[in-house]
């Protein structure tokens, strides 16, 4: 991302998490949307709640579309995208949108990288401009000072949000024994430090050429617009956009982990860390929905599983989180519990795999559903208050109509954990999080010297 | 779903050579389309951006004010945008009420209201908070306390006695507590695995000193959370927690009428014990010669700068004037920060300014997290856009500051917890009733002057602390080589 904020999968899949309805009132968002002649897909939301429009483009492009010896390329495309395009000088883009009380930025994920301009609604056109400059003019003026420029702010990014922040490498080592080298999982969106140095030029040129082409993206347009003046000003803008050739999508192999494969690193830090983590269903793939809540049952709340016996009633673990991270090739699902000083990690993992048999042979209760469905629930009609920015209802309704079609996926995607019994819970864990197939990470102090 | 493929508008006819007859026909084709379609085909003009017209102006919430029966205010935005709703309950006193050698107990109080409260013990009450789907906790900034809930509106009637029961009749259980501060404890020990942290509590310290409230974390020492008793914190509940300390901020999908009478019935017979007086707090005494403070973290990837004084109160009449300096030194993406640390130097991944202002000076700080090898030459560049902010400020620079704060201004009311916020913020510091309503007028109403004014007086880099965590044997040698001012080595040990 542009700005400090975290890169990661897992982050992102929080924002996207998705959840059941308990209220009656249907979530839906009316919407319209077309095809530029270029391919481009555009989507439009009136919203008049307040006098500000946001513009929210996603290129099907992410860290799994690189190569190895190659990676953190498509974050690092991301930064230069904000450094100006032909007609719009460097620096420009953020001072003509700061000087028209507007905001931007952008991220990158395995999967896609994201962008957003947020203007007052008198802005459009500027916002317009500026989207359709970059996608159709960046090179002109991509210097290689420019390119060397944001290489040296990525690389104090993976210094800060990795390196220097406690357990940080051990977020790209978990993906590493995950998914074997080659799968475009397998290494971090940021990038290594040695691929940072080798991206050329050229590598640029050819990366804007393949990629960031309209028939590879999709546009919403939301907020205080009127939907025919912003259909014609999306026309003005983005039709003279040459289309490129058609990206094929990313293949991967199915993974499958078939023992258990354990790591040890070191870090700067004062207590040992275990890090769990399966290879799960992809996200909306059956499976998806149920981890989502499989996590909240194991570490949502007090009451939890995990919780509540490790960290409220032993009280040997300073914290426990579970988290389904989706994907669109595949998911990963990640137990993190800290033990407390003067207790080990493996005192915490025996735990882990009593509640995990547990979960195995007994559904849970209806109670334990309904307060893990509920609070995600809870979760989900939250993020719809924020119109723009990351996990903003114009992202979300990127995100839907990338992976489903259908931008007004909200209530499908809610009734995707409506659906769920407490025996899909017990069968889910059976099949998806075995014990004798996954990874164990465990994090241990460096030894002061 | 995709539209079927029409020809590419960028296929002009300059472009063929020597058409053929069928070329020809697609090319009248395409002419037509040109003719009929109003925007799609010609190239815009890119010469220069387009001009935004007349800004939108933006409709302030209706905010509803009334009272409960024994005086509590009730502010209350109806939003109906999404079915759930925020009540915040704000007690006007915080961690500067917190006693001298108790530093961290208003945060603790805060930290312990659902673990025990009314009948239920901690698990029963999580548990029903959780199955509403609710979120329910207390915080405390040093000026005030929130007691805050979350909750889809259909179960705010359910929620709401649960609330009231944590903010008036937590219970405190001796066990909970134990467990509180075993945890706690760790969490101290575990500030030291990161920098960022590390200089969040020593830039403080290092400005207020140890006996200042302002100079040790809201969640206070080791020493003291070690030393709590619940019946300190029953004291301090009783003691602070009150009705005429009170107001309620309730924005969402609700109707005034139904969700006073409902905070009538939960909160109305809330009565007032005798006032006890609140420590007086002094406002500081401010730092200076400059001086390097250095905290070691050996290995470090980065350091983390931090340089300032103390700053301003929030009551100051110099805000707007700051609002835009600060828009320019650092509090934007543009800023002169992080232009030159970030993008002309590629020192860091973003450089930032900002007055933590509180019903006293908190402090001014610019910060950035900077790669370790290069911690001299960008504590060099700090002070170059420190002195270089005291100088007149170009116009475009100054009119790009102002449009981006009193435009950006609609932003701040996207969500219910963003409209409370900013009740809240009118409510503590008294902020008159059109202060929202002038607000953009009152920032594009600043001029050079005084901004140059609230610089020359706010922004004084020979007096400034600057504080580094880093890895000392690789940054110290080049550090003292700036000749900044005196250097002490700071045990991170003595400032926690």
């Amino acid at each position: 991302m542009k700005l400090l904020t975290s890169l990661s999968r897992l982050a992102c899949s929080v924002a996207a998490a998705a959840v059941l309805a308990g209220t009656a009132q249907a979530q839906s968002v009316p919407y319209t949307q077309f095809d530029l002649p270029n391919g481009l897909h555009v989507i439009l939301v009136e919203d008049h709640s307040l006098p500000i429009v946001t513009t929210n483009m996603w290129y099907h492009v992410g860290s799994g579309n690189e190569k190895p010896k190659r990676t953190g390329f498509a974050h690092l495309f991301e930064h230069l995208m904000f450094e100006g395009s032909k007609h719009v000088p460097e620096g420009d883009f953020d001072n003509l949108l700061e000087a028209v009380g507007g905001d931007n930025n952008g991220s990158t994920t395995s999967d896609r990288t994201n962008y957003y301009i947020t203007v007052p609604s008198n802005a459009l056109d500027l916002a317009l401009f500026l989207e359709s400059d970059r996608m159709g003019y960046l090179l002109d003026t991509m210097t290689p000072a420019r390119v060397d420029g944001q290489r040296a702010v990525v690389k104090n990014e993976l210094r800060q949000s990795y390196q220097n922040a406690p357990y940080g490498m051990a977020e790209i080592a978990v993906d590493e024994l995950l998914y074997p080298p080659g799968h475009p999982y397998h290494w971090p969106t940021i990038g290594y430090m040695a691929d940072l140095d080798a991206a050329t030029h050229k590598d640029v040129a050819d990366f804007f050429k393949k990629y960031y082409i309209p028939n590879n993206a999709s546009l919403v347009v939301a907020g205080d617009i009127d939907p025919a003046a912003a259909r014609a000003a999306v026309e003005k803008w983005f039709a003279g956009v040459k289309a490129g050739a058609p990206v094929p999508g990313v293949a991967a192999p199915q993974v499958e982990l078939t023992k258990v494969v354990k790591k040890t690193m070191t870090d700067k830090v004062q207590l040992p860390r275990l890090d769990i983590a399966w290879v799960t269903p992809a996200h909306y793939a059956p499976g998806d929905a149920e981890l989502d809540m499989v996590a909240q049952v194991l570490a949502g709340g007090k009451n939890s599983r995990l919780y509540k016996r490790l960290v409220y009633d032993l009280q040997i673990a300073q914290d426990v989180s579970a988290l389904q991270s989706s994907g669109n090739l595949a998911s990963s699902f990640h137990i993190v519990l800290t033990p407390r000083p003067g207790h080990t990690v493996d005192e915490l993992k025996k735990v882990v795999d009593e509640e995990l048999a547990a979960l195995r042979a007994t559904p849970v209760s209806q109670r334990e559903l309904d307060r893990a469905r509920n609070g995600l629930e809870a979760a989900y009609l939250s993020s719809l208050e924020q119109l723009s920015g990351f996990g903003g209802k114009a992202d979300m309704m990127n995100g839907y109509y990338v992976a489903t079609g259908n931008p007004d996926y909200f209530q499908q995607d809610l009734n995707r954990y409506k659906a769920i019994r407490p025996v899909d819970l017990q069968a889910t864990v059976d099949r998806y999080l075995p014990s004798d197939r996954r990874v164990e990470l465990t994090v241990i102090p460096e030894v002061a010297k | 779903m995709r539209a079927t493929s029409a020809p590419s508008a960028k296929k002009s006819p300059a472009a063929t050579s020597s058409p053929d007859l069928a070329t020809l026909t697609l090319l009248a084709l395409v002419t037509v389309i040109l003719l009929l379609s109003p925007a799609g085909a010609q190239q815009p003009d890119r010469s220069k951006p387009p001009q935004p017209g007349r800004p939108p102006s933006l409709t302030l919430p209706v905010v509803q004010k009334r009272a409960l029966s024994n005086g509590i205010p009730v502010w209350i935005v109806e939003r109906h945008a999404v079915p759930v709703v925020s009540v915040d309950l704000m007690l006007t006193t915080g961690s500067a009420a917190d006693p001298v050698g108790s530093y961290g107990l208003a945060q603790m109080t805060a930290a312990m209201l659902d673990e025990g409260a009314g009948t239920r013990d901690s698990l029963a009450l999580a548990d029903e908070i959780d199955y509403l789907g609710a979120t329910m906790g207390a915080n405390t900034t040093f000026d005030a306390t929130s007691v805050s809930l979350f909750v889809p509106v259909a179960r705010l009637d359910q929620a709401l006695p649960l609330f009231a029961d944590i903010a008036l009749r937590p219970t405190f259980p001796q066990q909970e507590l134990d467990r509180m501060k075993a945890e706690w404890l760790v969490e101290f020990q575990q500030v030291a695995d990161d920098p960022t942290s590390m200089a969040r509590l020593a830039y403080p310290r290092v400005l207020y000193g140890q006996e200042h409230r302002f100079g040790t974390g809201l969640s206070g020492t080791p020493a003291v959370v070690q030393a709590l008793t619940r019946e300190q914190l029953a004291a301090f509940h009783a003691a602070r927690y009150r009705p005429d300390k009170a107001a309620f901020f309730v924005v969402g999908d609700v109707r005034a009428d139904a969700v006073l009478a409902q905070l009538e019935t939960q909160f109305g017979t809330w009565k007032a014990g005798p006032l006890e007086p609140e420590p007086v707090v002094n406002a500081g005494t401010q730092h200076g010669p400059r001086h390097i403070y250095l905290v070691d973290k050996p290995g470090a990837a980065q350091s983390v700068v931090r340089i300032g004084w103390l700053g301003v109160d929030r009551a100051t009449p110099d805000y707007f004037a700051l609002e835009v300096l600060n828009t320019i030194l650092g509090g934007s993406f543009t800023s002169r920060l992080n232009q030159n640390l970030r993008e002309t130097h590629g020192y860091t991944y973003g450089a930032r300014s900002g007055f933590d202002m509180r019903r006293l000076a908190g402090p001014f700080v610019a910060t950035a997290a900077v790669q370790t090898d290069k911690t001299a030459e960008a504590v060099h560049e700090f002070f170059v856009e420190l002195e270089g902010i005291r100088k007149p400020i170009p116009a475009a620079e100054l009119d790009k500051a102002k449009n981006n704060l009193a435009y950006s201004f609609p932003s701040n009311f996207a969500t219910n917890s963003d409209v409370a916020g900013q009740l809240e913020e009118q409510y503590l510091y008294g902020l008159p009733d059109n202060y929202y309503a002038t607000y953009v007028d009152r920032v594009l109403a600043v001029t050079p002057a005084e901004v140059q004014a609230a610089a020359q007086k706010y922004i004084q880099p020979e007096s400034f602390a600057v504080v580094i965590v880093g890895d000392l044997k690789v940054i110290r040698p080049k550090l003292e080589a700036l000749k900044l001012g005196p250097i002490t080595v700071v045990d991170f040990k003595d400032v926690l």
